[in-house]
């Protein structure tokens, strides 16, 4: 309980800190985005391809803001995300809190997967999908987004949008589902000769 | 049945508050907005071929983002009609609701009738962005630009924004040419 609320204190203190943008420039950018991915008759399929590539790499850059924030903000205890499950806690109250300044309830369904409960979709404040794109996965980048910023602390993920406003749902459902623990690789070029 | 129609229908986005402080924050992160930016970069970058194209694509993509913010913020019982007014409603209005401030002036050209100036100190997509030299004279802030013209265009006034750096100084300052088309001249004329 009290590392949760502990969480809860630091993504407060990072949101209060980082420097902010107007929510509707932000969605409204990402609109435009998926647009141009959509509007070449691409199939829906690689559209959402697209926004998962597009997600992991905000992904890779966010987790260094993210650990450099965190680590700043609070050099005593610092949110370290030893288990997969404890990866949920940071995500949901502190990550999403510091960058989209909102955050999830988390439902925990088994000891290697978890689901993060958004309210509300800041991505999608203003979108309808047309019947022809009802298979769109409009939200992947936020998939590819929490995807990108594990496999950058060493977790192996799968993270599937279950729910969608766009699809009609009340909220967001993202599952992550663990795949174990990344094994480091040096790239070629490090070997030893 | 009753509850999933209720439902569906509680999430359209035409039943929602049109500004989001009602549900959630109206901010989200500048780091967010940026590295999402700068992947918007990169695919125009990746499908034009030449510096010219690679504008025309990021403008592009402001039209729309301008566009809706317009229609998002406009007066709905009185409409700007007139030149002035509707850059002065630009560069307050539109502004704030983009990028939380206004801009810092709106200027008349001393060349052209048909010409204003809006100048900007840092404008958002120049934050974080060096353009290599192999880009020559790109400037992201075509972007902005885009937003500039489809709010003009949604709103009635056909013209043609273009956006220069100006080197000075400390920082760097934009200044976004808004050129009216000649039926916009000529509309203004008949009201003058």
């Amino acid at each position: 309980m009290s590392k949760s609320s502990s969480s809860t204190r630091l993504g407060d203190l990072a949101w209060s800190k980082s420097p902010k943008t107007s929510s509707s420039l932000f969605t409204l950018t990402y609109g435009v985005l998926v647009q141009h991915l959509c509007s070449s008759q691409t199939p829906s399929l690689e559209v959402n391809a697209s926004l998962r590539k597009i997600g992991q790499n905000i992904g890779i850059r966010l987790i260094d803001d993210y650990i450099s924030k965190t680590s700043l903000l609070s050099p005593n205890s610092p949110q370290q995300c030893t288990s997969f499950i404890n990866t949920s806690e940071a995500i949901s109250k502190v990550g999403l809190k510091m960058f989209l300044g909102i955050t999830a309830d988390v439902r925990v369904d088994s000891e290697n997967s978890y689901t993060l409960i958004l309210s509300s979709n800041p991505l999608a404040d203003f979108v309808e999908l047309p019947s022809s794109r009802s298979d769109l996965q409009y939200s992947n980048v936020l998939a590819g987004c929490i995807q990108g910023c594990l496999e950058s602390v060493g977790f192996e993920v799968e993270v599937t949008i279950v729910k969608d406003t766009v699809w009609g749902d009340e909220g967001v459902e993202v599952k992550v589902e663990g795949k174990g623990r990344k094994k480091e690789e040096l790239e070629g070029g490090f070997k030893d000769e | 049945m009753l509850q999933s129609s209720s439902t569906s229908r509680s999430s359209h986005p035409l039943d929602r508050p049109l500004h989001r402080r009602a549900v959630t924050g109206s901010e989200v992160s500048l780091s967010a907005f940026v590295l999402l930016f700068g992947e918007l970069v990169q695919l125009h970058q990746t499908t034009s071929s030449s510096v010219p194209e690679f504008e025309a694509a990021l403008s592009k993509s402001g039209w729309e983002v301008g566009s809706r913010t317009y229609l998002m913020n406009a007066n709905v019982k009185v409409r700007e009609i007139r030149v002035l007014g509707v850059l002065q409603f630009l560069s307050s209005n539109v502004w704030m609701s983009l990028f939380n401030k206004k801009a810092d002036s709106l200027e008349k050209s001393l060349n052209s009738e048909s010409e204003y100036m809006i100048h900007d100190s840092n404008p958002l997509p120049t934050i974080f962005c060096e353009v290599p030299k192999t880009l020559g004279s790109f400037n992201p802030s075509s972007f902005v630009a885009g937003i500039i013209k489809g709010a003009l265009e949604t709103a009635g006034f056909g013209c043609e924004v273009t956006a220069h750096r100006v080197e000075e100084g400390e920082g760097n300052r934009t200044v976004f040419l808004v050129n009216f088309c000649r039926e916009v001249m000529e509309r203004e004329e008949a009201f003058a």
